[in-house]
């Protein structure tokens, strides 16, 4: 069986690092980044089969990483973290462009190895 | 109704009355003065009468003193003494009577009495002197056998006896005849005969006199001239109704009798007749017949007071037509002051209270209409005024309570902001710590019962973080709706999955097939609101949450009842604002945050109380 690795971003490491934990407690490759243009090098670097990424992030958001890893890779498999909906159009686009889900913070344990069991 | 129309009847009615308590007063006095002046007029032709026939008997005494005086008495006495000694007289007497040459000089020398002819000479001078006219035209007295004894002025012959006044004088003591016109004279005149009797009884001779017409009525002339006005004139008629005088002397045996003289015959001695033969010129005739004074039988002649009526009731005329016009134009004027109170008072007050009631009603892009009285347009400009400073006033007002509504806004925004800020920077740190506490969860589980305590503890810590940072931010943020159809019944039940519903409360949802167009996210937030409340509400007794959906006029209504004790009443009315709570772990912002959520999908949400139920209407929309 191919080793899944999940790329997961968030800028809050201290969280980055527990959901990191979570995933890997599951039986998945974790690889994480701190903000959408360092989440968009590592997806290129490394292809994982399932992105997490929060939205709310400094350099470049979750909505704009989303679309330049899309435009690199039209099959990739995001999910977005929200605290809430930030950008209501850009929300609507991700949409359109094949965004998974939302996953909403706080998350639980179950939640994550729900979700990434189902997708990745 | 308007006071000019008041006014025009009140006016009117007044003038009306005037006019109409006018014409009939004026008949009636018109009526009254007629009787009046019939009445007096009466008087006076009855005085007129008096004064004629007393002046008449006084002439008649007058020469029944003269045949009287001694110089007479005795003069007749001695003359007939001497015609009784003479053989023949009645010879003598027949043949002077045709001796014309013995006129002036009387027929008998020595029988003459020249003192008694001196004494009527002087009589008849008197008379001249006394009245300024021939009074007396004749004077002559003869003795018991009709020859002249004296003859104080006029021609005669010396023998009377033969003559038929001398007879009925000597018989009945007194002719008088009919009035004649006298060439000699140049007038009427009337002879009179007084028989002459001595202090026995015995037949002495006979005065004859012949009195002018201008003596006789001399009373009546004077009366006349006194009661004469141009429109009242005094007549004096003879026995056959004849004018004899009037303004003057008349040749009235050559007229007729006047046209009413019948009417008089017919009526009684003293009476009034009203002529009418022109419609406006009534005449009213009032007479007096005579009734002769003391031993003076009269002529039978008449007084009559000829007034026209049209001198007095011309007056009346005037008085009423100016009653009558004064009414007209009293009318008119009060037509025409009504007319003028109307368009330049009723008129205006009435457009200033139509005026003040769109002002009342919040329309300030009214004005007065400029009046051309001083007074209204006082108030029309006043009234303008005061509807600039009211619309000033309330403008102002806006404007006030907007920035104040502003700077609220702006407070509640920012705070909002600073809220949502708050709560989304928190959900980071709480993510991490639930993360955690999960970790150790995990890694620690069935170590220690104590520790799994303290884990749960710290779990229920978190949940409860979330939970209000959650309701923050479902207040806070607006965002638009994410609509899809979906059925009421999912959501109902998914909010009812969502929460956990104690044991002791049943929660009702009814088999609902309507579809509903909405953002389904907030949607099961309110209902979930409505059910968190509902079971706090119940707490742990037994309890009863009764959901009902129908449609009414495409809408949806939904209740959501609950067997709880109700709302407070004093927080019932502002449930809907924000920061409003009964419980002590709740943020105060659920209903707050539903009634956003209903308003933003175009419904109402209400409350009622006993049992609680609260109502939500939304619109059905078809894709």
């Amino acid at each position: 069986m191919e080793n899944k690795t999940v790329l997961l971003v968030d800028d809050d490491v201290d969280l980055l690092e527990n959901t990191a934990y979570m995933i890997k407690s599951t039986g998945y490759e974790v690889i994480t980044a701190e903000n959408g243009v360092e989440a968009v090098e590592k997806y290129k670097e490394i292809a994982p089969t399932l992105v997490m990424m929060d939205i709310k992030m400094p350099k470049m958001d979750g909505y704009d990483a989303f679309f330049k890893i899309k435009q690199f890779d039209s099959k990739a498999k995001i999910i977005l973290i929200t605290a809430y909906t930030l950008d209501e159009k850009k929300h609507l686009k991700a949409k359109s462009m094949g965004l998974i889900t939302t996953i909403s913070k706080p998350y639980t344990f179950e939640q994550i190895e729900e979700i990434v069991t189902k997708y990745a | 109704m308007r006071i000019s129309l008041i006014m025009v009847f009140a006016m009117f009615g007044i003038f009306l009355t005037f006019a109409v308590y006018g014409i009939v007063t004026f008949d009636l006095s018109i009526q009254e003065m007629e009787k009046l002046l019939g009445t007096r007029n009466e008087v006076f032709a009855f005085n007129m009468m008096q004064d004629l026939d007393k002046y008449i008997d006084k002439r008649l005494n007058d020469f029944k003193e003269l045949a009287k005086a001694t110089v007479v008495q005795e003069s007749l006495k001695k003359s007939n003494l001497e015609f009784r000694k003479l053989d023949n007289p009645e010879t003598l007497l027949e043949q002077n009577k045709t001796d014309t040459d013995l006129k002036s000089e009387p027929f008998i020398q020595g029988l003459v009495d020249k003192e008694l002819t001196a004494d009527l000479i002087d009589t008849i001078k008197f008379y001249n002197n006394e009245y300024g006219y021939n009074v007396v035209e004749e004077l002559f007295i003869t003795n018991e056998f009709g020859a002249n004894v004296a003859l104080g002025s006029g021609t005669s012959d010396d023998r009377q006896d033969d003559e038929e006044w001398w007879q009925i004088a000597k018989n009945t003591g007194l002719y008088i005849s009919e009035l004649k016109y006298r060439e000699e004279y140049g007038n009427y005149a009337t002879a009179l005969g007084l028989k002459i009797d001595d202090e026995h009884g015995n037949f002495l001779g006979v005065l004859r006199v012949v009195l002018t017409l201008d003596d006789l009525i001399h009373e009546f002339i004077n009366d006349a001239d006194l009661i004469n006005l141009p429109n009242r004139n005094g007549v004096l008629l003879d026995n056959q109704g004849r004018i004899i005088y009037s303004h003057s002397i008349q040749d009235f045996t050559k007229s007729q009798p006047v046209a009413y003289f019948d009417r008089i015959i017919d009526g009684k001695e003293v009476g009034t007749i009203e002529l009418t033969d022109e419609p406006n010129d009534v005449k009213i005739i009032s007479y007096s017949r005579s009734t002769g004074y003391k031993t003076f039988a009269g002529f039978d002649w008449i007084t009559v007071i000829d007034q026209t009526s049209s001198s007095f009731i011309d007056e009346f005329i005037d008085l009423r037509n100016s009653i009558l016009i004064t009414s007209i134009i009293g009318m008119i004027s009060s037509i025409v002051i009504g007319v003028v109170v109307s368009f330049f008072i009723t008129t205006p007050l009435k457009d200033l209270s139509l005026l003040a009631e769109s002002i009342s009603k919040g329309k300030f892009n009214v004005k007065a209409k400029k009046s051309r009285i001083n007074e209204m347009r006082v108030i029309g400009d006043s009234f303008n005024d005061m509807t600039e400073s009211l619309q000033k006033l309330i403008e102002t007002e806006k404007k006030l309570a907007e920035t104040q509504a502003r700077v609220k806004n702006e407070r509640l925004t920012g705070i909002g902001e600073i809220a949502a800020s708050m709560a989304h920077n928190m959900k980071n740190p709480l993510g991490t710590i639930r993360s955690s506490a999960e970790i150790v969860k995990r890694n620690a589980k069935g170590t220690s019962k104590e520790l799994d305590d303290v884990l749960s503890r710290m779990d229920r810590a978190i949940e409860r973080m979330s939970q209000q940072i959650e309701d923050v931010l479902n207040f806070v943020r607006v965002s638009p709706l994410i609509e899809s159809s979906v059925p009421i019944k999912s959501l109902l039940d998914g909010a009812v999955e969502s929460i956990d519903v104690p044991k002791n409360i049943t929660v009702e949802i009814p088999q609902a097939e309507m579809q509903l167009r909405c953002d389904p996210k907030k949607i099961e937030i309110v209902f979930i609101n409505l059910f968190l409340n509902a079971i706090q509400a119940i707490g742990n007794n037994p309890g009863l949450i009764k959901v009902r959906v129908k449609e009414e006029k495409s809408f949806a209504v939904i209740e959501v009842e609950d067997s709880g004790p109700g709302i407070q009443e004093e927080i019932f009315s502002k449930i809907f604002g924000p920061l409003v709570t009964t419980k002590e772990k709740g943020t105060g912002l659920g209903l707050s945050t539903c009634k956003n959520i209903i308003e933003q999908h175009g419904g109402t949400i209400s409350a009622r109380n006993y049992p609680t139920t609260f109502m939500i209407r939304l619109p059905l929309k078809h894709d």
